[in-house]
């Protein structure tokens, strides 16, 4: 099928519009290595606390084995989305297990004035 | 037909896949239930008035990647940042729930010193009646000691004053000749302040018995020795039954001449020798000869 220019010409501005404006819509050629090791160093800090009791820690790793595979397949802009989201992620741990822990001890101190309570009223 | 499509077509389709293009960059979003979650999620954030006065910081952090969201791109980034704001609505959640706690914590950290307080002033109040109470247990054992003590003393000065020598059995006391009528068993006035000691002594002491001792010297008879010895002691003892003394803690003997403690052969030992002992016979003692 031969195109005459006219065509020819549309479809190649077309194209280019195309290519230009996919460029616009944020893809990124620099491998996102900062974000990457950040997410990690975050959530082998948070393994070793409280946090590694919640379901988001897990997330968070997950997210980031798939930003490792997403690296590797040189698809940047997929890399720092997964990380971005799993530090996020192990951040979300963090801060509910510190709140449990918070909770946890205003419980403690609760029973333990009770307890005492108790005791001088004998 | 020669071509497939005509110019006016190919124009078409292009301007169609040109604004397709825009379209996805930053026209409609496509899954628009995602951002409303993340909305949701802010905005239930916000709208806690815990979140809102203690997880300032967080709550602003999650507007600021709300905003990001909202003017997202590309459907995909869109769903990349209200995946972000979301879970940092949720985030500053958890530190309002954490700074909550650790308010009430610091309340009843007071609440608690409190009781703590209430219960050391239990103990102490405690300690303190057991402490008055020893010490008026003590105070009481002082005391009586001090008064065994003192009775004692006082024992002592009698025993003194009664110039009395100390025997195994008890505390010999002497009358001597002289307070007697001469050659007779009545006693004179002058006995009376010996008597009257002793008297008192056995009154304060009425767990100690009596052995009254009539002596003589070797002037006379025997017979007539043993009879005068015998009637001092015998006025003797009267003379402390008149004084309270009960009659059933005396017992009285006469040795006549036979118990010497001194040589007749001098004016003074035989004067000495005239006399009648009285033993004050120790707590616990017999009263045997």
């Amino acid at each position: 099928m031969k195109l005459n220019l006219f065509h020819q010409r549309s479809l190649f501005l077309a194209a280019g519009f195309a290519a230009l404006t996919l460029a616009g819509c944020g893809s990124s050629k620099q491998p996102p290595t900062e974000k990457l090791a950040t997410a990690e160093s975050f959530i082998n800090t948070a393994r070793e606390t409280e946090a590694r009791d919640f379901v988001e820690l897990r997330r968070a790793e997950d997210k980031l084995s798939q930003a490792k595979i997403a690296m590797a397949k040189e698809d940047y802009e997929a890399a720092a989305q997964l990380a971005e989201q799993a530090l996020i992620d192990a951040r979300l741990a963090e801060a509910k297990a510190e709140s449990v822990a918070a909770k946890q001890a205003t419980q403690d101190l609760r029973d333990s004035i009770n307890t005492l309570r108790r005791e001088v009223n004998r | 037909m020669g071509q497939m499509t005509s110019p006016l077509m190919k124009t078409a389709i292009t301007a169609l896949l040109f604004s397709g293009i825009l379209a996805g960059c930053g026209g409609v979003p496509e899954r628009d239930s995602i951002l409303s979650e993340a909305r949701n999620a802010y905005m239930s954030a916000k709208n806690d008035p815990e979140v809102a006065s203690k997880a300032q910081t967080a709550l602003y952090d999650a507007e600021r990647a709300l905003q990001r969201a909202e003017a997202a791109e590309t459907a995909e980034e869109m769903q990349h940042l209200a995946y972000l704001a979301q879970r940092q609505a949720e985030i500053a959640q958890a530190v309002a729930d954490r700074k909550t706690a650790e308010a009430a914590r610091a309340e009843l950290s007071e609440q608690k010193g409190e009781v703590v307080l209430m219960s050391r002033e239990r103990e102490l109040a405690e300690k303190s009646l057991e402490v008055d109470q020893k010490a008026r247990e003590a105070e009481q054992a002082r005391r009586e000691a001090e008064q065994l003590l003192a009775q004692n003393r006082a024992l002592q000065e009698q025993i003194k004053e009664l110039q009395g020598r100390e025997t195994e059995r008890g505390i010999v006391l002497t009358l001597g000749d002289v307070l007697f009528e001469t050659g007779k068993a009545d006693l004179l006035a002058s006995a009376n302040n010996n008597l009257n000691k002793i008297a008192a002594f056995l009154n304060e002491n009425p767990d100690r018995n009596v052995l009254i001792e009539g002596h003589t010297d070797n002037v006379g008879t025997d017979a007539n020795n043993v009879r005068l010895s015998e009637r001092r002691a015998e006025s003797t003892r009267i003379a402390l039954v008149q004084r309270g003394v009960s009659p059933q803690r005396i017992i009285t003997r006469g040795f006549g001449e036979s118990r010497p403690v001194e040589s007749n052969d001098t004016v003074t030992g035989r004067q000495k020798n005239r006399r009648v002992e009285i033993t004050i016979l120790n707590k616990g003692e017999q009263l045997r000869w």
